[in-house]
């Protein structure tokens, strides 16, 4: 049901954006230059906006979790990237996590071979797989994607799209990126359809950001590869639009503006959504404070200033019985 | 004989048994009990697959009820703690009458006399689970008055007659 | 088949209809031995918590107060403004999943809302309503609910459902911690009047004598010196423990349960051995009678207040520093509480072992050390007159409990001292250990006897493993470094692994000892005649 209230709303924004790109140049200016202004606006000030919330709000206790020994006695040996005890620690541990996502690799499996009396354990990492293909294919999208913003284009972006391409099947070069983000999204989806624990836990807006992922990467395939757009055109608007020239974007045909619209409405979307896990991860106290708790003391900007039940009011209230078991006492 | 040729479809059997007991689970829930095989990570879906599988051979082979009792045990004393009526935990031994049933409707086959043999370990067996299900039901609560007992006596019974045995004797009385 | 069967009936009968999580809905008459006793009346009133009352979950009418939702309401607005892991943690879930299945009441019950992104939702779907624009605009569609008294009473049945073990905030790629959301939950709970009596006597008990068990003082000594005639049965020697005592350099400091209820009794005895023997300069507190502290379960104030008393009487005693037993909750507290909410120990000296000179440099600022850090060093140094094979009737494994694996990264100081005083450990399989480690599903106050049939559910997963060690390397002998475990792992063994007792590691320290002056030691240290080894059994 959620699967499918979400499919309409994402239709409903291709639709729109059909219709207004073919209605006239005054939709298109709206859909070209202005909803992908206000766009990139409500992007980054949302995402300034909770980030900075995030940071303001106070972090009591320090609780990391430690999923590798600490360091202790001298002799023991520690895992600084699963129990770090200093930033070096810490940082690797989040390189990891944000880069190489360490957790959702952490997945394992037994197999039991009953013949060899053994104990067998496999990596159950599709989970981990999937997300790594989709999220690392969309990043260096994004970042190919600057060859439309600047000129002349930058040397490493044209090295990225070398390397991207590495993987040709005819003309226009496929990326390799490409094809793994859309199976990386299409895995992901699938899950949530056919894994009934996960359909049980998923929000009609699990849905919709699949969606509109799925129609950004689709659209643009349908740009390069099928109806294979002017580039030039394309490049020619996007760079207008960024160096505060704006124009009616010309010849670039209906599907940019289908997909700039979807890409625009995901850039809204995401201040507003889950899709915070991507700036929220980095502040999250159990992966990102080190495990030297009783080496540096952690600061409560809010500590309340309360004490408990003293030791001089716990001789008042057992005095006859401490007397009569013959301890010494503070007061007789 | 029908019972070899029911046999031959052991596999068939076990695993609509086993799905037939799944389905006694929330959706969601079943098919982490039916695909997730590392046994440490999914203990309920392992215990059922070995118990039922045990089970079954043993209604094949005419095994004694009282042998199986280990099998059904590796079945029920999960059910006994799950969310279930005594009739539902017990219940699925019966659910093998109708699947051998259904399997025997096969091609030519008519045996109602071997189907009853079968039938009749089968109840045999149903009436034996509601003995292991009851055990683990007296066993939990046994465990629980223990857990009380413990809590509230325990240690206090042997100090007790610590302290009477101090009272009597003066080099034991409490030193200042 | 016209007719249905009494099989299929039963089936039908099984099959809950579909229903989506988003409604709330618990019976508790029918799911009695699954929920705990709400906290009693004396022990809140002592403790002067909010909406103090009768009532039982059972009943229809919850007795809330009238303005039960503005209270909640505000309760989370002021929980957000102090907690950065309360906010992170509602907004950036994706329910990817990956820790759907790694609860141990989950793979227990089957109940999918023991399934942490699930527990957590019940929370976060109340939070969307509340506090976030897309939650007021589209409502469910964004994963919104309304805060009804239904949704309050599952919270009461689910977050009285997670004993805070941190499982799931191992595999979450954002770590997403369970336990922080239960604690908030909890505190919300709390402000109307919603918790349950084994957490809030207890807490009441410690506040009052000490500990949670509500000993006095009197009662303390009498137990102590019991223990120690106990111990001279077996070894011979009359052990003399000094409590509250002036000047010592150490005060010890430990789970009330290893003094009142077996088996924590011969873990206790087992320090004592070990400070005996090594000659150790400490006091015993019948005032700081408690390391453990049910305040982390209830409110992070009373958790404050019942920490308070240990740096108090550490400053009152004189005392150097402060060595702490064997316990998982205890440690938790101590190792990420303490020193934030009760410190600074500036009045301290860094912790240094006496006997070895080793200055403990990851207890530089708290000045706590644990005990197996402790031993651990004592045994490197070769200080311990040890003969491991007085534990040669046991073949041990170990239990991690949650709180030192995956709040302190403590896995292997307790490793070597078991190695170190016995001849067969054997592990556990490798994800049910150290930071995949299985908890007791007694823990975070749930170990009491109305919630048995939960406890046996979610005990599941650690038994079976434990039943294999015992299967395939006759184990029978498992090993903790925790009162809760002490107390919960006894029956969850009993039930799903018969044949295997349950220890600390220092009973076994213990028994290894080589005490100047002993007897000749015909039984262990609980007075059970030692039996020569039976022939080895092959390993697999």
């Amino acid at each position: 049901m959620g699967a499918l209230i979400s499919l309409v709303a994402v239709a409903a924004i291709v639709l729109l954006a059909s219709v207004g790109a073919s209605t006239g140049d005054g939709l298109r200016f709206v859909f070209g230059v202005i909803l992908p202004g206000v766009a990139f606006a409500v992007f980054l000030g949302g995402i300034i906006f909770r980030v900075v919330h995030w940071a303001k709000s106070p972090v009591p206790f320090r609780i990391p979790t430690t999923t590798g020994q600490a360091k202790s006695l001298p002799w023991i040996h520690n895992n600084e990237l699963e129990a770090p005890s200093g930033l070096p620690g810490v940082i690797g541990r989040m390189a990891l996590e944000v880069l190489a996502f360490r957790s959702l690799f952490r997945n394992t499996r037994v197999e039991i071979l009953p013949e060899k009396s053994k104990v067998n354990y496999i990596a159950d990492k599709a989970l981990w797989a999937a997300a790594m293909a989709f999220h690392w294919a969309m990043f260096i999208i994004v970042l190919r994607h600057f060859r439309f913003f600047v000129e002349p284009v930058p040397a490493w972006v044209e090295m990225l799209q070398s390397v991207d391409g590495f993987f040709q099947i005819g003309l226009p070069v496929y990326y390799g990126t490409t094809f793994l983000m859309v199976v990386g999204l299409a895995y992901l989806l699938a899950r949530r359809f056919f894994d009934s624990k996960v359909r049980y836990i998923s929000l009609p807006t699990d849905y919709f950001a699949l969606y509109l992922l799925l129609g950004i990467a689709l659209t643009g395939i349908v740009m390069r590869h099928i109806e294979k757009i002017d580039v030039v055109q394309v490049k020619a608007a996007i760079v207008g639009w960024a160096s505060f020239q704006p124009a009616v974007p010309v010849g670039v045909g209906l599907w940019y503006f289908v997909h700039v619209t979807l890409v625009s409405a995901l850039l809204i979307y995401f201040p507003f959504s889950k899709l915070l896990h991507a700036p929220g991860v980095f502040l999250s106290p159990t992966r990102n404070l080190a495990n030297n708790n009783r080496v540096r003391r952690h600061i409560n900007p809010w500590n309340p200033d309360i004490q408990g039940h003293s030791y001089a009011e716990w001789e008042d209230e057992f005095r006859d019985k401490l007397k009569a078991s013959g301890y010494a006492l503070e007061k007789e | 004989m029908l019972d070899r040729e029911i046999e031959k479809h052991r596999g068939e059997i076990l695993e609509r048994w086993i799905d037939g007991v799944m389905k006694g689970y929330p959706e969601e829930t079943a098919k982490f009990l039916r695909n997730q095989s590392d046994r440490f990570a999914n203990p309920v879906g392992a215990s059922l697959r070995e118990g039922l599988s045990e089970l079954l051979d043993g209604v094949f082979r005419g095994v004694e009820p009282d042998e199986l009792t280990s099998a059904l045990d590796r079945v029920i004393r999960v059910r006994a703690v799950q969310e279930f009526s005594p009739s539902a935990a017990v219940g699925f031994v019966f659910d093998l009458k109708d699947l051998l049933r259904e399997v025997a409707k096969g091609p030519g086959a008519d045996a109602s006399g071997s189907l009853d043999a079968l039938d009749d370990r089968i109840e045999r067996l149903g009436l034996h689970a509601f003995d292991v299900y009851m055990s683990c039901r007296e066993q939990m609560w046994s465990i629980r008055m223990q857990e009380i007992r413990n809590q509230s006596l325990g240690i206090l019974e042997r100090m007790q007659e610590w302290r009477e045995k101090r009272a009597e004797n003066p080099e034991h009385a409490p030193r200042p | 088949m016209a007719e249905k069967s009494p099989q299929e009936l039963i089936q039908i009968d099984l099959t809950p209809p579909p229903r989506k999580w988003m409604n709330p809905a618990v019976d508790f008459e029918a799911r009695r031995g699954t929920w705990s006793y709400p906290g009693g009346v004396k022990s809140l009133d002592y403790l002067g918590m909010p909406n103090v009352r009768e009532w039982s979950p059972t009943d229809a009418d919850w007795k809330l107060p009238e303005n039960w939702q503005q209270i909640i309401h505000d309760g989370f607005k002021d929980l957000l403004k102090k907690y950065r892991t309360l906010e992170i943690f509602m907004d950036i879930c994706v329910r990817c999943g990956a820790c759907a299945d790694k609860c141990h009441f989950f793979i227990g019950s089957g109940d999918p809302k023991n399934m942490p992104v699930l527990r957590a939702e019940l929370l976060r779907s109340i939070y969307r309503k509340d506090f976030t624009a897309a939650g007021k605009i589209l409502g469910s569609l964004a994963g919104a609910r309304e805060l009804t008294e239904e949704v309050l009473k599952e919270w009461y049945y689910y977050f009285f459902q997670c004993t805070e073990c941190r499982r799931c905030s191992v595999y979450c790629p954002y770590g997403i911690d369970t336990a922080e959301i239960t604690m908030m939950a909890r505190e919300l709970m709390n402000l109307v009047g919603l918790n349950i009596n084994w957490i809030m006597e207890p807490v009441a008990n410690c506040k009052r004598t000490g500990n949670h068990l509500g000993i006095q003082p009197h009662t303390y000594k009498d137990n102590v010196e019991f223990m120690c005639d106990e111990l001279e049965d077996v070894t011979g020697i009359k052990l003399d423990p000094p409590i509250n005592r002036k000047g010592a350099e150490i005060l010890f400091v430990i789970p009330s349960a290893d003094y009142f209820a077996d088996p924590g009794t011969y873990t206790f005895v087992g320090y004592l051995m070990l400070f005996e023997h090594i000659g150790l300069d400490y006091t015993l507190s019948s005032y700081a009678s408690d390391g453990g502290n049910f305040g982390l379960f209830n409110t992070a104030e009373n958790m404050k207040k019942l920490n308070w008393k240990i740096y108090h009487e550490a400053k009152r005693l004189g005392v150097k520093w402060i060595l702490g037993g064997e316990c998982g909750h205890m440690w938790r507290v101590m190792h990420q509480y303490m020193d934030t909410m009760n410190g600074p120990a500036d009045f301290l000296e860094v912790p240094r072992s006496p006997i070895t000179g080793t200055v403990f440099e990851n207890t530089t600022s708290t000045k706590m050390t644990h005990i197996c850090e402790f031993t651990s060093d004592l045994i490197k140094h070769n200080k311990l007159k040890l003969d491991k094979s007085r534990n040669d009737q046991f073949r041990v494994t170990f239990h991690d409990s949650c709180n030192p694996a995956r709040a302190m990264g403590f896995l292997e100081e307790p490793r070597y001292v078991i190695e170190n005083v016995c001849n067969h450990f054997y592990e556990m399989p490798e994800n049910t250990i150290r930071e995949h480690t299985f908890c007791c599903a007694g823990g975070a106050g749930l170990g009491n006897d109305e919630n048995m049939e939960m406890r046996m559910r979610g005990g599941l997963p650690r038994g079976n493993a434990v039943r294999w060690v015992r299967d395939h390397h006759g184990v029978n002998r498992l090993t903790c470094i925790c009162a809760i475990d002490r107390a919960t792992l006894p029956p969850l063994v009993e039930y799903w692994s018969p044949g295997v007792d349950v220890s600390g590691i220092h009973e076994l320290v213990g028994n290894a000892l080589i005490m100047e002056g002993e007897k000749e030691r015909t039984t262990d240290i609980r007075g059970v005649p030692v039996q020569p080894e039976k022939g080895e059994q092959d390993d697999v």
